[in-house]
């Protein structure tokens, strides 16, 4: 195990140094001038020759291009994850600051998914080929397919006709004041949840149908168990393991997913940042976020593989 | 079991499903507290000199909590260098001017400030203020000569590597005595020019000391210490908030206790919505839809300030073939119906209209322009025989063969316009043009390199002196000989440059209104650019919110100190 261990923690090393160098060219590509973003049109214009090399040197946008991608590693390495170009903060303020909006609309993605999906999954595999199997195929398969996006701005609009919806314009903290917390990350992550939750039935059943034909199962009952235990504790835990990769990767997309369904919502997460920063080509804020979603997914995977052996004792590593 | 478990399943989904939708469903979205009245303030005695009071101060209510929906947030804070409303919308109640446009009314007469009173010399070159005794910095420092100095030195002359962007023809700024300061003057302006351009929003005076210590550069100083009657209290990614001041120099100001500037994007549906909705008081720079409900709105007012800003939306570049050639440039202007291109744009923005090359009274009005060759309708099929005439004058009898390179800024009114334009000429002169859409910064480098044939869009930030705004847009720099920074067409013109000379200096109205009326034929005859359309900006707000003048006037910069304002609530 420890072996393994260190094994993906010395493989984390070049997976993140590629997502760098990818962010990083990808960033260089994209047209537009810096010092416009942060002094406007006419201050950029306006610059002499002189002051516009000074202040390009200054953000070091003259010097090389692998000068530029040491510096950013390094800055990241001590904890500087750079400043906005069109707003006077710095990255790691939009982090602190909407990150947990984010963070909270992705963890109720993933239990939404999970209590709704769950169910649907055990109805439809405990009653093959009824309606309530046809129903609930169907309801996963119809969420699947419907972008996250689209259905979030089907929700808003029908929240707008409704129930007079207003979309939040500050962020409301779980310890500042939870109800309306609440009300702000429960559409975003009501929306993702479902998209997810088709997912999950779609795993849960095909991992329920498989293992209910295990002989294990079929020695609990034959051993005379309630039907209830035989399902909760012998078949649905053994059916547990993919669901727990698939949510794991569910935390990921969940992130970066909440880029439309923020937007759409109107809700000040970290998204709604990526949004605006990419239509204002804000450089430092979309190559630094990006690099956190990547980090995040990463890390998320790291420890989705080192739980599967204390899930499952017949895994090992070694 | 399995019944029971299904059973269960269904129910625990179809809970938590429900649950969900009434949470999100009930309750209003968050909304700023509204923090308790605070005491009255007492009235300015008799004799004092003056104090700005609001319109109806009589009948003011005070305290409470003005929620302004904020064009930004500010990409840095150095205001000297901003030509941004993001930094003059949200840093100016926290500075105070030396003199300042009356934000009550929309003439914007000039009323007293940190200067008290004022003389000229008789030869109109020498300006002395009396500056207020007894004020204080938010820092406890006490304001002098020495800051007002200090302030239009780092303005006038900024520090290498520092960028200014206010044009003032002011030679030196002497101090007399702690509370005396005088103007020297470059060169000859009006009173009322000069004056209003030293009112304008972005001269805001801060400390000697502070920009001693930060070496003038502000950039990263989101808190430099003002005399203003709002305090800085604290700035998120969302907003910024700032705290009435309680040693504020005006017995009568400010009105209410906490002002907070939410940052939400112009024109967008957003920030209507957020209006509309009640989120906000206050909005600036509202969208076309947004902006009639307000009008229709019974408890709700909107109002249009025009923009200071000479606004062309396609430019020729003068120095490049066929576009040196004034007879190609005119049949270009000519063959595009410039209200219909008025009319495109107001999509976007309500407040753009179709206007002369100078704005009145040097220019003709919008009404005017619309009775006369070639913008009455009637005078189109005229217009367009005259364009292909100076077509085929200019040796272009049937178009041009080659495809010039038509570089449009990214953005919805920009995209539609250069669409308009680009099929016009195509049809009627057999001109052809390749769009070529970019980001706004690229565009600039554009501009700056003067690599295109014709670019949208570029608007020559304005200020109260006419003539400086003439000159960046279309003129030459003096103190370098070259074209001005904003004169991305290239434009060259003898004559316009000795009249736009003369005009600037010009201190009798008749001869100076001569002069521009001068200036603005020899654009109308030259035309180095179309498309121009002048805009202004919507705002709307709650009836609670007292004191704001009903109509607007010319320039909204000065107008955000927000003292003169009071909640009725």
């Amino acid at each position: 195990m420890r072996t393994y261990l260190a094994r993906r923690l010395l493989l984390f090393i070049p997976t993140v140094l590629g997502v760098t160098i990818v962010i990083f060219t990808a960033m260089r590509l994209l047209p537009g001038d810096p010092l416009v973003a942060i002094f406007g049109l006419e201050g950029a214009r306006r610059m002499t020759v002189e002051q516009r090399t000074n202040l390009e040197e200054a953000l070091g946008l003259r010097d090389p291009f692998v000068v530029q991608y040491g510096k950013w590693l390094r800055d990241i390495g001590t904890g500087d994850f750079g400043k906005s170009l069109l707003r006077g903060d710095s990255v790691t303020q939009f982090v602190l600051r909407r990150g947990p909006i984010t963070l909270e609309i992705a963890v109720i993605a993933t239990l939404i998914s999970w209590m709704v999906g769950f169910p649907v999954g055990i109805i439809s595999t405990l009653r093959p080929n009824t309606w309530m199997d046809h129903a609930s195929r169907m309801f996963s398969i119809l969420f699947v397919a419907i972008p996250g996006f689209w259905l979030g701005l089907v929700a808003v609009l029908a929240l707008i006709l409704w129930f007079d919806y207003k979309a939040p314009i500050l962020p409301v903290y779980p310890w500042e004041n939870p109800w309306k917390n609440l009300q702000m990350v429960a559409g975003p992550g009501l929306v993702l949840g479902l998209g997810f939750a088709g997912f999950v039935a779609r795993i849960v059943r095909s991992s329920l149908v498989e293992v209910i034909q295990e002989d294990y199962v079929r020695t609990a009952r034959a051993k005379g168990l309630q039907e209830q235990l035989v399902i909760v504790r012998h078949a649905l835990r053994n059916a547990l393991l993919p669901v727990i990769t698939w949510s794991s990767l569910f935390l990921g997309v969940a992130l970066g997913g909440s880029v439309a369904v923020e937007k759409a919502f109107g809700v000040p997460g970290l998204g709604l940042t990526m949004i605006d920063a990419i239509l204002d080509r804000d450089l430092p804020v979309v190559q630094n976020l990006v690099l956190l979603y990547a980090l995040v997914f990463v890390v998320v995977n790291l420890i989705t593989d080192m739980s599967y052996a204390w899930l499952d004792p017949r895994i090992r590593y070694d | 079991m399995e019944r029971w478990l299904c059973r269960a399943s269904a129910i625990l989904g179809l809970v938590v499903l429900f649950v969900l939708v009434l949470i999100i469903a009930y309750g209003s979205a968050p909304q700023i507290a509204v923090s308790p009245a605070a005491a009255q303030t007492p009235a300015a005695k008799s004799g004092e000199p003056f104090y700005l009071k609001a319109i109806d101060h009589e009948k003011a209510k005070r305290g409470g909590t003005l929620r302004l929906a904020a064009h930004g947030p500010p990409s840095m804070f150095d205001i000297y260098a901003s030509g941004t409303i993001a930094n003059v919308g949200a840093q100016a109640p926290m500075y105070d001017l030396l003199v300042r446009q009356d934000p009550r009314d929309p003439k914007l007469p000039i009323i007293p400030s940190l200067a008290t009173s004022w003389t000229i010399s008789p030869d109109g070159m020498t300006y002395t203020f009396k500056l207020r005794q007894g004020v204080k910095f938010h820092d406890g420092t006490d304001f002098e000569a020495a800051d007002v100095k200090a302030t239009f030195d780092r303005i006038v002359f900024p520090p290498p590597n520092l960028i200014s962007l206010r044009i003032l023809p002011i030679k030196e700024t002497i101090v007399r005595d702690r509370y005396t300061v005088e103007m020297k003057l470059s060169e000859p302006r009006d009173s009322y020019t000069f004056l209003a351009a030293l009112a304008g929003g972005w001269n805001v005076i801060t400390s000697k000391k502070a920009l001693d210590q930060h070496k003038g550069d502000l950039k990263q100083v989101d808190n430099f210490p003002g005399t203003g009657p709002f305090m800085y209290k604290s700035r998120t990614t969302e907003s910024w908030e700032q705290v009435r001041n309680p040693n504020y120099w005006n017995p009568n100001a400010p009105y209410v206790d906490r002002i907070v500037h939410v940052w939400l994007k112009a024109w967008t549906p957003e920030l209507g919505a957020a209006l509309l909705g009640g989120q906000v008081d206050w909005a600036m720079w509202l969208d076309p839809s947004a902006y009639q409900k307000v009008k229709a709105s019974a408890n709700m007012s909107g109002l249009v300030w025009l923009a200071p800003n000479l606004s062309s939306w396609i430019g020729f570049n003068n120095d490049r073939e066929p576009f040196n050639d004034n007879r190609v440039r005119r049949a270009l202007h000519l063959a595009l119906d410039q209200d219909a291109l008025s009319k495109i744009t107001q999509q976007f923005d309500p407040t753009v209209q179709m206007a002369d090359y100078l704005p009145p009274p040097y220019g003709k009005t919008y009404e005017e322009l619309m009775k006369e060759y070639p913008y009455a309708p009637a005078t189109r099929d005229k217009a367009i025989a005259d364009a292909k005439k100076l077509m085929a004058e200019a040796g272009h009898p049937n178009g041009i063969a080659k495809t010039f390179n038509f570089v449009v800024r990214e953005s919805p009114q920009n995209r539609q316009l250069a669409a308009y334009a680009q099929a016009e000429w195509e049809r009627l002169l057999g001109v052809k043009t390749n769009l070529e859409v970019v980001q706004v910064s690229a565009m600039v480098d554009r501009q700056v390199a003067g690599t295109f044939d014709i670019i949208s869009h570029a608007t020559c930030l304005g200020g109260a002196d006419l003539s400086a705004t003439i000159r960046a847009c279309y003129g030459v720099n003096k103190t370098t000989g070259k074209k001005s920074d904003s004169n991305f067409t290239n434009f060259k013109n003898a004559e316009f440059n000795k009249t736009l000379d003369q005009f600037s200096v010009e201190v009798d109205p008749q001869k100076k209104l001569q002069l521009g009326r001068q200036l603005n034929q020899i654009l109308n005859s030259e035309m180095p650019n179309t498309g121009v359309l002048h805009n202004g900006r919507a705002y709307g707000w709650h009836n609670n919110v007292r004191g704001l003048p009903k109509v607007g006037g010319n320039s909204d910069y000065n107008t955000y100190q927000w003292d003169f304002v009071w909640l009725d609530k």
